[in-house]
């Protein structure tokens, strides 16, 4: 059994479509609103020596070859594994496969592809199966074209996303994809999103348009295709139409009077019929998605497919190594700054403090108190300096003098001192010893009045004490 | 990609994704802890600024009173030139040695029956000397039966300089 480890997408690739004398190449590159397809042969009995020499250039240039397994030579089931876990359930679906297989899972490339959670705590998946003795006779078959592809896709797969990607699926609405090859019809079924199934058989356009067997190649179709349709319970799906066959309306009238299709079943034609497969191809391959897959594997990889997956998987490495420097380098660099800047503001707080207490070394960790202790101490000796400069207490002294004078009173006695006032004296009303009060506790100080009745001389005799 | 290359590849990403787990945890662990040194130093500045700024206004206020001159003038000579014919008495109460030279010298000074008005005026001019004396306390006593007149006794505060101190 061989599986893939990964799959690459290239920047531009050519999807090959070949039926024996009848080849459709197209080529897809990356744009911006989606593949940008150029058809480089359509329906041509053979390539051209001119277009296998572009096509080479194309190689040389990074472009890939893209061919495909046909339905018939692939194997296409849904598997569900009762886990959770998609890890786990990757796990188990080789075995799971296995046991739906007609032959040893040991002789097939195989892949998994959309494996994903469904609501009810399980994981389904899609795989895709082809023994290796039919790779390599598609390699052989590619490779008697002149053509040697990078990646082989699996054909059904590809024919449903490249029909729901050009005429988008209404949710759940069901669709049959069928692609008249020349020399193989494909039918794909599925809905909304979900492919479900895909067969095929190996006759085609070319048998069904022979005059002598085309009507039992019909009836063949008919025999095999309506059974199938019936156990996928898409019978009322839209059809799509496609491969070389479809271009040619009275063939696909033909198939569906064969297959005895009522006139309201909806159906159409996808637009450029023959390089549809090709344009498949090619899209798939220059876009990775979780529908993606390459069945040429192991020892039949390409190199190029092995190279560029390997590259790939440098090119990871040296991101996730890069990622992890990145990290290294911002830890180490948050840590360095933050001890950078402890380190600056110890050294500030070092200097000011030395600066302060006058002392060649401080304590660490002591430096605030160190500093505090010495202007503490140091205070008493500037505070005279102070005092200088400030106002003294005659500014008190003078309003208080005017005051009394003004309003007539006579002091006998003022004692200032810092934190006490003294005033004695006599006034002619009680009012007036009351302005002295409020000037000054307006000042600031808690003046106190103490009065004593007039005596003989007719005057209020009063007292004020005022401290801070 | 060769097996031996893919395995060197990979303990080279394994080392590399540990050393990145290994940083980090550290990082986050350390980070924690410097940040709150880094938040007490910055504490620490801003209070060291603070004595620094009230530092300055010490040195501030010294400057000053050095640039006034070397010191306040002679206060019984002063009060006696400004109060001709008053009793004077000046009395040194203390003195205390302060910093460069500088010492801070307390005068009792007594004014016996002085005419306030002119005393007033000696006060105002005691106070704007350059370095001034400073009027730490006052009390005035009115002259029973004199009136204008009292007893002044005060308490002077005033700034010296060693000589020979720059």
């Amino acid at each position: 059994m061989t599986t893939p480890n990964a799959i690459h997408a290239s920047a531009s690739a050519a999807g090959f479509d070949l039926a024996g004398g009848w080849a459709s190449v197209v080529l897809a590159a990356r744009g911006r609103g989606g593949p940008a397809f150029t058809v480089l042969a359509e329906g041509v009995a053979e390539l051209s020596p001119e277009l296998k020499q572009r096509l080479d250039r194309l190689a040389a240039s990074g472009t890939w070859t893209v061919g495909a397994l046909a339905v018939h030579e692939t194997f296409l089931r849904r598997l569900t594994a009762p886990f959770p876990s998609v890890a786990k359930a990757r796990r188990v679906f080789p075995s799971l496969l296995d046991i739906q297989l007609p032959f040893p899972l040991e002789s097939c490339s195989c892949a998994y592809l959309d494996a994903a959670a469904t609501p009810d705590r399980q994981v389904s998946a899609l795989a895709v199966a082809a023994r290796r003795e039919d790779v390599a006779r598609a390699l052989e078959r590619f490779g008697a074209a002149g053509v040697d592809p990078v990646r082989l896709d699996h054909e059904g797969v590809a024919l449903w996303v490249r029909s729901t990607r050009e005429v988008p699926l209404a949710h759940q609405a069901a669709r049959v994809v069928i692609y008249l090859g020349m020399d193989r019809t494909s039918y794909v079924a599925g809905h909304g999103r979900t492919l479900l199934a895909a067969s095929g058989v190996r006759f085609g356009a070319r048998d069904f348009l022979d005059p002598a067997r085309g009507a039992e190649a019909l009836r063949h179709l008919a025999a095999r295709l309506t059974p199938w349709l019936r156990a996928q319970e898409v019978e009322t799906a839209q059809w799509a139409w496609t491969g070389p066959g479809a271009a040619q309306p009275e063939l696909v009238a033909s198939i569906r009077r064969a297959l005895s299709m009522p006139e309201e079943t909806s159906s159409f034609i996808h637009q450029q019929p023959s390089s549809f497969l090709a344009r498949a191809l090619a899209a798939r391959a220059i876009a990775a998605d979780p529908l993606s897959c390459n069945l040429r594997l192991g020892d039949q990889e390409h190199p190029r497919h092995r190279a560029a997956v390997a590259a790939g998987v440098r090119r990871g490495v040296g991101l996730a190594l890069a990622a992890s420097l990145a990290v290294v380098a911002v830890n180490v660099a948050w840590l360095a700054v933050l001890q950078q800047r402890r380190d600056a503001l110890q050294q500030q707080v070092q200097t000011l403090a030395r600066s302060l207490a006058g002392a060649e070394r401080v304590p660490r960790g002591q430096e605030v108190l160190t500093a505090e202790r010495a202007l503490q101490e140091r205070a008493p000796l500037f505070e005279p300096f102070h005092r200088a400069l400030a106002p003294s207490l005659l500014h008190q002294l003078g309003p208080l003098l005017d005051t009394a004078a003004a309003q007539q009173m006579t002091l006998s006695a003022v004692a200032l001192r810092p934190q006490a006032v003294e005033c004695t004296g006599t006034a002619t009303d009680w009012a007036h010893c009351e302005l002295i009060q409020a000037q000054l506790a307006q000042a600031g100080w808690k003046p106190e009045l103490e009065r004593r009745d007039a005596g003989a001389d007719e005057r209020v005799h009063f007292t004020i004490k005022a401290t801070r | 990609m060769k097996p031996a290359a893919s395995h060197g590849w990979s303990l080279l990403l394994a080392g590399a994704v540990l050393a990145a787990l290994f940083t980090t945890l550290h990082a986050v662990r350390a980070a924690p802890g410097l940040q709150q040194q880094i938040r007490r130093r910055q504490a620490d500045v801003q209070r060291l600024q603070e004595l620094a700024r009230r530092h300055a206004g010490d040195q501030a206020a010294m400057a000053a009173v050095v640039a006034a001159g070397p010191g306040a003038p002679a206060l019984a000579e002063l009060t006696r030139n400004a109060l001709p014919g008053v009793r004077v008495e000046v009395q040194e109460r203390e003195s205390r040695a302060l910093i460069e030279g500088w010492s801070v010298q307390w005068l009792d000074v007594m004014l016996e029956d002085v005419h306030l008005v002119e005393a007033g005026r000696y006060l105002a001019g005691l106070e704007s000397g350059r370095p001034p004396w400073h009027v730490a306390e006052i009390q005035i006593t009115a002259s029973e039966g004199a009136a204008g007149r009292g007893r002044i006794t005060l308490l002077a505060e005033g700034l010296q300089r060693a000589a020979g101190k720059p």
